[in-house]
This record gives structure tokens, sequence and C-alpha cells, in this order.
């Protein structure tokens, strides 16, 4: 390594916390005022409050929820734990939910309510796309083998908790619930809508329809498992459809 | 002069906060400085609003994590999606900073000083080429702000920044708050820095505000500009001529009108730095 290499190697392994201030006082000027481990601080220091920031403008309500001890807790152990490879500090976080699901395991709640904004943050700036329009359908020919590409922004999340309820008194500045559970996962979608992140709670036939959809699998095909598992579920694909049309769910069809 | 009253501009950095009152309240300002990263994104959003934007607004590209001062400098992946930006937004310059924000892949999300050596110019003069040549422009390099000094700096920064313009044939983002934080922190004449900065590569201007901690001053940019900034950036117009200029608020953002204000106080220093330059007219 020439020299420069060396210096940004062994300054990037002190500001990650592994060697200390000294190990960089060779390559530091002696310069007068402040000396040189109080200039090294002022980097150190820098680099975790701009993560920190990172992490509660990508996990606001977290934040409210857990309060500021608990958060900035959990916010230097993911700092320390995980360097940034991204250009861009709003992915910084993306194995944060993660991390708060083992260490609350006591409270599952909080890693979901995590999992639940990261997805929100996910899918307002997923790729663009066409939208399917009711139009569309009318031009379909072969119901047989169309197949209906869903929008980028679609996610499923499957949660335990009242998580989304607390994501909304929170987001009314209102107290949220106390935490309840369900022995059966409750799945809920996340898309985006006319530039906005939106959710709802979705039933295990339609989230299965979706998700077979996302998967490449011709309309018809979804139909007939749908009915498969639930013969009563008949009646209701065709309203499914229309709502994930106008609902902007369906980027294009497609020959599956 | 190159840079004459009459080509004089002055921009803002587009924030997110301040979207709809720009669309809805067209304010005077003459570009936006977008930073890149935030629209290299896939989607949404951002891209939707600043293609609104662009479309009453020229726009310039400033970056933050190129980092053309690491020994691998930028990747392949980070400059194809820089380029497909550009051919988006199709902005009048490019611009980011002569800093390295990390090696071995990871990104430390800082702009850390190089050292001003011989090594360190051929380092990054070599990483310019060859963004330039990806990029089919000229790359516009601004100088940070800095706490700290190296023992193989070899140079003063101003000589550093200089040099690299020279041989790369790249252009400068002068930013007159970096420069005054930096003096006040290494103890340098800011006015040596103005003087050491070859006359035609600064492409444009950067003010913001700093928060003075006593011992030293930190780049925040979270405030208003300090006066001792516009002193010196009176004196950077005296010496490059009316130069595009903007203002980066980037943390405890005051509504739109305020920063446009403030804006209105570049234009009439620069006016009147302008004025002082100009040769006395003869009487009729």
């Amino acid at each position: 390594m020439n020299n420069t290499q060396t210096l940004q190697t062994d300054f990037q392994h002190f500001i990650l916390g592994q060697r200390t201030a000294a190990s960089m006082h060779g390559h530091l000027a002696d310069t007068p005022g402040l000396g040189r481990d109080a200039r090294l601080d002022i980097y150190y220091q820098a680099y975790r409050l701009r993560l920190r920031d990172a992490l509660s403008e990508a996990y606001t309500k977290t934040h409210q929820y857990l309060g500021d001890d608990l958060f900035y807790q959990a916010c230097a152990t993911y700092i320390d734990t995980h360097p940034s490879s991204f250009r861009n500090l709003r992915w910084f976080g993306d194995q944060f939910a993660e991390q708060l699901r083992l260490q609350f395991a006591e409270h599952p709640q909080v890693a979901e309510l995590a999992q639940f904004e990261w997805a929100l943050g996910t899918a307002f700036d997923a790729p663009d796309h066409s939208l399917l329009g009711l139009a569309d359908l009318a031009n379909i020919i072969d119901w047989e083998t169309v197949g209906l590409r869903t929008s980028s922004s679609l996610q499923f999340i499957s949660m335990h908790s009242n998580s989304v309820a607390v994501w909304l008194a929170l987001n009314e500045d209102t107290a949220p619930p106390a935490p309840e559970f369900t022995e059966q996962a409750v799945t809920w979608i996340v898309w985006r809508k006319q530039l906005q992140a939106h959710f709802r709670s979705i039933s295990a036939g339609e989230a299965t329809a979706l998700q077979h959809l996302a998967q490449g699998q011709p309309f018809s095909a979804v139909c007939e498992q749908a009915v498969e598992n639930n013969p009563h579920i008949a009646d209701e694909i065709g309203g499914w459809l229309q709502t994930w049309v106008v609902d902007e769910m369906l980027a294009e069809a497609v020959e599956a | 002069m190159q840079n004459s009253l009459t080509t004089a501009s002055f921009g803002l950095g587009l924030r997110t906060d301040h979207y709809l009152s720009i669309l809805a309240d067209k304010p005077a300002v003459d570009w936006f400085e977008i930073l890149s990263e935030n629209y290299m994104v896939p989607g949404g959003k951002p891209l939707a609003m600043l293609d609104a934007i662009r479309a009453d607004y020229p726009v310039v590209m400033h970056g933050v994590s190129m980092s053309i001062g690491s020994p691998d400098g930028p990747s392949a992946e980070y400059l194809r999606d820089l380029r497909q930006l550009i051919n988006r937004v199709s902005p009048m310059w490019v611009s980011d900073h002569i800093c390295w924000t990390g090696v071995h892949g990871k990104n430390m999300h800082d702009l850390f000083p190089l050292p001003y050596n011989e090594e360190t110019i051929a380092l990054v003069v070599n990483n310019v080429r060859r963004v330039q040549d990806v990029l089919g422009r000229r790359l516009v390099l601004e100088n940070v702000s800095s706490y700290l000094q190296y023992s193989s700096d070899s140079m003063p920064e101003w000589e550093f920044v200089a040099a690299i313009a020279e041989q790369a044939d790249s252009m400068i983002l002068l930013d007159v708050n970096n420069i005054y934080v930096s003096s006040i922190n290494h103890g340098f004449d800011a006015l040596d820095y103005l003087r050491g900065i070859p006359l035609d590569r600064v492409q444009q201007i950067h003010l913001a505000g700093h928060s003075d901690h006593g011992t030293h001053i930190v780049d925040t940019h979270d405030q208003a500009v300090a006066d001792p900034v516009w002193d010196l950036y009176a004196q950077a117009i005296r010496r490059f001529g009316a130069v595009p200029s903007m203002i980066e608020r980037d943390d405890n953002i005051p509504p739109l009108a305020e920063l446009v204000a403030e804006l209105d106080k570049a234009r009439a220093i620069c006016a009147s730095a302008c004025g002082a330059m100009l040769p006395v007219a003869k009487a009729a």
C-alpha cells in the first residue's frame, strides 16, 4: 500500500472504532490549538451522529415508540456492527429491523413496527413503471394465458402484533395502544399509489393470489388455485382485480 | 472578465421541505443544486418532483459519495447511475468534493480531507480524468472544510486544489464557508487561499452557515451565512468576478422565502463587489 492508502485505511479503522486515536497520531501534523485527539474526535462523533440521524429519519415512529434512550442505544449497536456500503445514507438502515428483532425479542412489536416503516420507505422510491388501467383489461384477448405483473413497490409483511395501530396512533400524535398479539399472523401489503406509500391488511386468499401473480403465474392459474383453496372465493376475484387496478398495484398485462 | 454581472446567477440547494413551495410559488431563484445521490434512486416521488422542478428551473448536480480521492476511485456502478441521472436532468454542470469518503467498499458518509502532497495529486488527477472520460464532461470539484492536517502534507490546501484543476483540466467549486472554517481551524489567511486559486477555474461558489465551538468551527449548514463569510465572498467576487453562487442549507431548514431573501443578500454583495472591480467610467 502507498502512503495515501495506508492513511485512509487507518483513518477508516479509527472511525469504525476498530483502532484507537493513538494509532492515527503518526499520520497527523502537530498543529496549534486543538490537540490531535480532539481533532480526531470531531470526525469520530460526527460519523456516529450522522448515521444515528439517518436511522431516526428512516424509523421516525420506532424512535418515538422506544424513546431516545432505547432508540439511541439500538442505533449505537447497529452503527458499530453495520458499516455502510451504500452511497446514499437513506439505505443505511436496511438491517435495523432485524437487529431490533434480536435485541427486543421479548417485545416483537418493536421489530414489526420498524419493518413496517422500512417497507413504507422502500415503496416510496421503488422503480417507476407503467400502470395497468381498467381500459387495458378490456383489451386482454386471451385470459387463459395472460399474466398480470405486479407493482415493483408491492411488499407483503406478516405481523403478529398491532404495530400498524401503533404506527397510526403515533402518526396522529396520540398515545400508542398497548401491544396486542394474534396467534395467526396477519398479512399486510405496502405499495405506492400516486407517489405516496399505501398499506392495508389483506386476506390470506388475496395475499396468495397476488403473490402468485408476482411470481409470474398466469391469471387463470392464480384464479383456479384460489378457488381450489376456497370455493367461496370465486365471487370475490373480480372485485380483487378491480381493486388492484384502481389502487395501482398492477403494472402491465404480459404473456405468462 | 469571464464572469460579469450580466452572467451572474444565484441558486439554492433543492431540499424536500421546499418542493411544494417551489412548484406553487416559482420563487426568484436562477437554478437549483440537487444532491445527486438523493436522486440516484429507482423511482417514485424524488424523481417525479425533480422532473417537475426541472421543467421550470435549470439544475446543477452535486455529489457527496464519489470519493475521488480514494485509491480505487469511484466505482463503475456509481458512475453508471450518475450518468443516467445526468441524462435525465441535463445539468449545467456536475460537481463533487476533493476528498475521500471511504475505502474497501465502505462509505463513512463524511468528506474526509486528503493529504496535500504530490502523491495524492497524482492519484486524484488520475481519478478525475477517468471520471471525465466516462461522463464526457468536465468535473467541478469543491474544497472541503477540515479539522485536522496530516504529517504528509507538503503544500497548502490551495496549491493542492489548484494543481488538481490545472493537471486534470477540471473546474473548481469554491466553498467560501469551507475556506473560512478551515482558516480558523488551521490558522491560515483566507485571502492567501483566494489568491492561490487560478482565475479561470472557478465554476461555482458555495455559501453556508457554520457553528462556532470556541476552540474550532464546524461546517454545519444549519444556520444563516455568517458575516465573516459574506466578507470573504465579496473578496472572492472581486477576484473571480460574478461566479454563479448558491446557499446550502441542510439542517434547521427555514421556509423557502427566508432562503430566497438570504440569496438576495448574495446578489447585493455580488453587485457591489463587481462594481468595485469595474473601471471608473470616463466623463462624457
